[in-house]
């Protein structure tokens, strides 16, 4: 498989602040990599930083061998990089069909058909609320619309920031449905997540990071068994 | 370490220094035509100098000519109709301002950016329509005329130009040291920190709308004194002088002087003033140049004119350290 | 009251209100979307009546393809303002707003300068009354009160339904998440703020063909809308329209009753009040 993402020795500044430092990773062709870590760790920041929102201090980022991290958000997006940031974030006075559009705003018309079949096949009820207003969207809702308006940008590579927060564990269960079936269908996957144990059911990667810099790495198979992790980030 | 540290405030104070005497000696020096001029870049500067402690705090204030009308009415109903003497009604001018203040600043300082502007535009229209429609106290649109001088003190009696000249020079001095102190007291990089972010400010317990109700009503105050000096000395005001053509140049002034120091909106004030008087000759061009002056000064030195002597020097260190370091920097 | 005095009054004041509604949803959208106070908006008003004269009064241009050019030309102005002079100062409020107020200050400068400060008429367009009901509307204003409303139905539908309306609706809500999905904001910014030129020129344009233009034009109207728009809502496109046909019809009754002076206070006390107790306005959020 080749390379989808590679994150070379990325130091994020917020001012005099390091927010992130030193923090490489790599991701493949259609892998589900994750990010955990504390609040403040950094890590949506690093999203930040891939999506183009953020620019890095130093380091480089290469997506499928092109190197992007001085390149505008609008660039970013059109090589196929979505994000769904934190807290949803849909458009509130817009339509849900309006927040679908929006996502597929760099595309032509004529392409996005099967795409939109696509998302009213993962997120059955966003077909019925078309018109209304995405601010009254319940919580779970408004975030399976931010992921579909993600999906409508026809993304090779997603970026998921926390999916599961402030969502009941049903709801939680069926974004990570969804999100593996995405993943099944070619798109790679960044999921940044404190709930751990979401975040190593569904990725086969993962980072840890702590207070910027990345602490452990490795197969999820493997962390699952580590110490550390399991009392510091899976309760046990 | 200390020896070294008076030295390079020495120029700045060398320079004030030398102003200073330049500026008390100016009624020997100039005719009254120019000690007229100068008169009013000192009224200005105190408007442009008192305004700058709302600029800071990131509320542009429109209604700063109308707290100049206050105090100039004020002042001058107390004289002509109480008969009291202008030393006593110069303050009461200022209170008043400073109370009109606080009572509008209540509800209108928890306002921020164009909110905040439009309220303050729209009090400085109703407190001119007022003094415009109302003939009985306030003269009406003619306004009022034979606006008596102070009282004398002694010699001086206010019969020439010069008397006016050191009484509206001395509030100026006032006003800038005041506000000079203010900016280099403990609580005085508070309103600084409030203007660059108000939320982070107040999450760390600073007292915002304290802040911005003590700085309205000092501002206040000396709009309102200055109101009153210009109205004795004009003899003459009517409410046209108290609209939005002042509240523009006040805050013109505030930015093309430069804001990153008291003295900043002085020397915009200053120059703005004077400079239309010495090029009288193209009047007609002055507002499209002072318009391109402006449109310059914000895009190419944002800290204003009184930046330039900073940025000059960096610009020449630059160059230095291009030379010495043979060529290559950074 | 009678009812044809009371019926003349409102239909004047609709048709006003139409022209201050232009004017404001072009300052509605420049604020609500850029969060900048256009200071300069009135004289954009001003160089739309300015241009459609020189174009049709003193060069004999057709009457129609007049006020198209007039309209274009300020857009074009207001793009070139956008790009090179606030762009480069873009996050910095207080400049921002300085910059406009020194651009007004030179537009006004400049068409007094070219044109000169008297009032200049626009020759006689539609000329003729209709009348009915006991209430009589020149043809004139009746085109104006037609092309308002074919302006605002146009902008509705741009905003709604077009994809550069849908950018700068995005750009409106959340900046930075529109940009991620290629929104870009200077390509918006650049839009909105032509757009709101655009609207300016044609209220201008419109004023000027009904009465005279001259330099100093467009400062009342400016403020007026400023007031318009916090009484609908500062960035509500709703609340332009309601708060300038409100305003209009205030104007109106006002002015007839009790004088032009009275009507200017009112407007600015309905404002005050508004921004005390209502800062959102009628449809304002967020």
């Amino acid at each position: 498989m080749s390379t989808l993402l590679e994150l070379k020795n990325i130091t994020v500044r917020y001012g005099m602040a390091e927010a992130v430092r030193g923090v490489s990773l790599d991701l493949a062709e259609g892998e589900i990599i994750t990010l955990i870590g504390a609040n403040g760790a950094g890590k949506s920041t690093i999203l930040k930083t891939i999506s183009g929102v953020k620019k890095p201090t130093t380091g480089e980022i290469w997506f499928r061998g092109e190197r992007i991290d001085k390149l505008s958000p609008e660039k970013i997006v059109a090589r196929g990089i979505a994000h769904v940031p934190e807290r949803r974030r849909i458009f509130p006075y817009m339509s849900v069909n309006d927040n679908l559009k929006a996502g597929a705003y760099l595309r032509k018309d004529s392409e996005i058909g099967p795409d939109l079949e696509n998302v009213f096949h993962h997120f059955s009820l966003l077909k019925q609320r078309l018109g209304q207003m995405a601010g009254t969207l319940s919580g779970g809702e408004q975030q399976m619309l931010a992921m579909a308006r993600g999906l409508m940008a026809g993304p090779s590579l997603m970026l998921l920031d926390e999916p599961s927060l402030g969502l009941a564990p049903l709801l939680v269960m069926e974004i990570a449905n969804i999100a593996t079936e995405i993943n099944k269908q070619g798109v790679g996957i960044i999921l940044v997540e404190q709930n751990a144990g979401l975040a190593f059911r569904l990725a086969q990667k993962a980072y840890v990071l702590e207070t910027g810099s990345i602490v452990m790495e490795g197969d999820t198979a493997e962390l699952l068994n580590d110490q550390r992790v399991k009392e510091k980030y899976l309760g046990i | 370490m200390v020896s070294i540290k008076l030295r390079s405030n020495m120029g700045p104070l060398i320079t004030i220094a030398i102003l200073l005497v330049g500026l008390l000696l100016m009624p020997t020096l100039v005719s009254s035509y120019w000690i007229h001029v100068l008169m009013l870049m000192f009224l200005y500067g105190i408007l442009a100098v008192s305004l700058r402690q709302m600029l800071i705090l990131g509320q542009v204030s429109f209604a700063h000519p109308a707290f100049m009308a206050i105090g100039a009415y004020t002042s001058t109903m107390l004289v002509m109709n109480l008969g009291l003497p202008f030393w006593f009604t110069i303050f009461l001018a200022g209170f008043a301002s400073g109370i009109v203040a606080f009572l509008l600043g209540l509800p209108v300082l928890r306002l921020t950016g164009p909110y905040f502007f439009l309220a303050t535009f729209a009090f400085l229209e109703v407190v001119r329509m007022i003094l415009t429609h109302y003939y009985v106290p306030f003269g009406g649109p003619m306004g009022i005329y034979n606006i008596p001088p102070p009282n004398p003190i002694g010699p001086i009696n206010f019969s020439s130009i010069s008397h006016f000249y050191y009484l509206i020079l001395i509030v100026f001095v006032i006003t800038l040291l005041f506000f000079y102190s203010l900016e280099r007291s403990r609580f005085g990089q508070s309103w600084h920190a409030i203007g660059q972010s108000h939320l982070l400010a107040e999450s760390l317990g600073v007292n915002v709308m304290g802040y911005r109700v003590l700085a309205f009503v000092i501002a206040c105050f000396f709009a309102g004194v200055a109101g009153a000096c210009y109205a004795h000395y004009m003899t003459h005001m009517s409410p046209m002088e108290f609209g939005l053509t002042l509240s523009v140049d006040c805050i013109v002034w505030a930015v093309v002087g430069g804001m990153g120091s008291v003295f900043g909106p002085a020397v915009g004030a200053g120059i703005l003033t004077f400079i239309p008087q010495v090029f009288k000759s193209t009047a007609e061009y002055e507002a499209g140049l002072s318009a391109v002056i402006f449109i310059i000064i914000i895009l190419f030195l944002p800290g204003g004119l009184i930046s330039l002597p900073q940025v000059i020097s960096r610009r020449i260190k630059k160059r230095e350290d291009i030379v010495t370091s043979g060529g290559k920097v950074g | 009251m009678e009812l044809t005095f009371f019926l003349q009054t409102l239909i004047n004041g609709i048709q006003m209100g139409f022209l201050y509604v232009l004017m404001a949803l072009g300052l509605t959208l420049i604020f609500g979307i850029m969060h900048v106070i256009n200071f300069a908006h009135g004289q954009l008003y001003m160089l739309g009546g300015f241009f459609l004269w020189w174009l049709f009064a003193i060069h004999h241009v057709n009457y129609v393809l007049a006020i198209l050019l007039s309209v274009i030309i300020v857009a074009a102005i207001g793009f070139i303002v956008e790009r090179f002079l606030l762009r480069p100062i873009r996050d910095q409020e207080l400049y921002v707003m300085c910059m406009t107020i020194a651009l007004g200050q030179f537009f006004e400068f400049a068409a007094r300068t070219v044109w000169g400060p008297l009032d200049k008429a626009i020759p006689p367009v539609l000329p003729g009354i209709i009348k009915f009901a006991g209430v009589a509307i020149t043809y004139k204003r009746l085109m104006a009160v037609v092309v308002g409303i074919a302006l605002v139905t146009g902008l509705y539908l741009f905003i709604q339904r077009t994809k550069a309306g849908l950018a700068m609706r995005a750009v409106e809500q959340d900046p930075e998440v529109a940009t991620t999905y290629g929104m870009g904001i200077n390509r918006t910014y650049a839009l909105v703020f032509s757009l709101g030129a655009l609207l300016a020129a044609a209220s201008g344009a419109l004023m000027g063909t009904i009465m005279v233009v001259n330099p100093v034009m467009g400062t009342a109207p400016m403020l007026k809308s400023f007031m318009i728009i916090i009484l609908g809502g500062m960035g509500s496109v709703t609340g332009a329209i309601a708060g300038g046909l409100i305003v209009g019809m205030m104007d109106s009754f006002f002015s007839s009753l009790f004088g032009i002076d009275i009507a200017y206070i009112f407007v600015f006390v309905v404002a005050f009040t508004f921004i005390i107790f209502k800062p959102k306005g009628l449809f304002g959020r967020g």
